[in-house]
């Protein structure tokens, strides 16, 4: 009975051991995660939203983004390199043109290039309704660049690929 | 044994070491097959339509294509980032052919491709393209959208996770 009840013991005592090396390797890979739960947050619009709102999530920006930050659309020939408030500019007129949004990331998959840089790949589902009424159900997989500043992470670079090319 | 002490002990089975292997066992193989071999998956758009239909449930088969690649007409799914969101799409040309639509008509290397499972009146139009090494083409079945709002293109093969199950 001892004999058992030492054993349970040493596996609680290994499991748990195991969970906190697995704990601190990860937690800056945990860090990065959070930037894109954070995105998502920002991106999130619910039916009837006050304007002021928009100007609120705005003001979040340079949580997220470094200045500047490039975007680029793969297929379509379109990139930009823009500044945190240019990003918040654009950020309060697309929100104006829909009703609802809602931003999901799935398949996270997080490197760490060199010291104080993180690579991302990530598929990114929007979905929502367009002022006008229409649905909105948009699919891409993402390319992102992100560097570590003493205020925690920020994206430097987005990228839509194309998985489809036509 | 009664009826009733087989039902408690089906119900609360005694925890052994053989009960645990056993149910490690079933855990893993569960964890295998549809983690690896049959990935559920729910339909979630109208890209498909009306072969498969927005909130429709299938399997991935992902040994589907492990002793030969993609036919023309085959309906397949092809991963982002990851496997969690992955497109549903069926494939019109392969590697080296020429694909073209006319008149909402597919053609491929000149010749119009006859297709039961478009439903819906198209009126597509696109200019010959080339299908590169290594990929495939793949269009949805639902013509009805505007070919600008239809996502469709080439891939490579290595994208295709495997084809639903039904």
């Amino acid at each position: 009975m001892v004999e058992r009840k030492r054993l349970i013991a040493f596996i609680a005592l290994a499991a748990a051991a195991t969970y906190g090396v697995y704990f601190f390797l990860h937690l800056e890979e945990r860090r990065v995660k959070r930037r894109f739960a954070a995105l998502a947050e920002w991106v999130f619009k619910e039916p009837g939203e006050p304007p002021l709102a928009s100007v609120g999530k705005a003001r979040q920006t340079e949580t997220l983004f470094a200045d500047p930050c490039r975007f680029e659309i793969q297929g379509y020939e379109v990139s930009a390199t823009l500044a945190v408030r240019e990003i918040a500019t654009y950020a309060i007129q697309g929100r104006a043109r829909f009703d609802a949004l809602e931003l999901a990331f799935y398949d996270l998959t997080v490197e760490f290039p060199a010291d104080g840089e993180a690579h991302v790949t990530a598929t990114a589902r929007l979905s929502g309704r367009k002022a006008g009424g229409d649905p909105v159900n948009e699919t891409h997989e993402l390319d992102c660049a992100l560097k570590k500043t003493e205020e925690g992470w920020r994206f430097t670079r987005i990228t839509a690929v194309q998985v489809l090319k036509k | 044994m009664t009826e009733q002490s087989r039902l408690q002990e089906f119900l609360f089975p005694r925890v052994t070491p053989r009960f645990l292997l056993r149910a490690a066992a079933v855990a893993l193989g569960t964890y295998l097959l549809f983690g690896h071999v049959l990935i559920p998956m729910i339909v979630r758009g109208h890209s498909m339509d009306p072969t498969y239909r927005d909130g429709g449930f299938t399997f991935c088969f992902t040994g589907a294509y492990l002793f030969g690649g993609p036919k023309r007409g085959d309906v397949v799914a092809v991963r982002l980032a990851g496997r969690k969101v992955m497109l549903l799409k069926r494939v019109v040309a392969l590697e080296g052919e020429e694909v073209a639509f006319r008149a909402g008509v597919l053609q491929v290397d000149g010749r119009a491709v006859e297709e039961p499972y478009v439903k819906s009146p198209c009126d597509w139009e696109l200019e010959p393209r080339r299908v590169e090494k290594g990929c495939v083409y793949l269009v949805g079945d639902n013509r009805g959208m505007a070919a600008e709002q239809h996502d469709f293109g080439q891939t490579p093969v290595a994208r295709i996770v495997g084809r639903p199950l039904w």
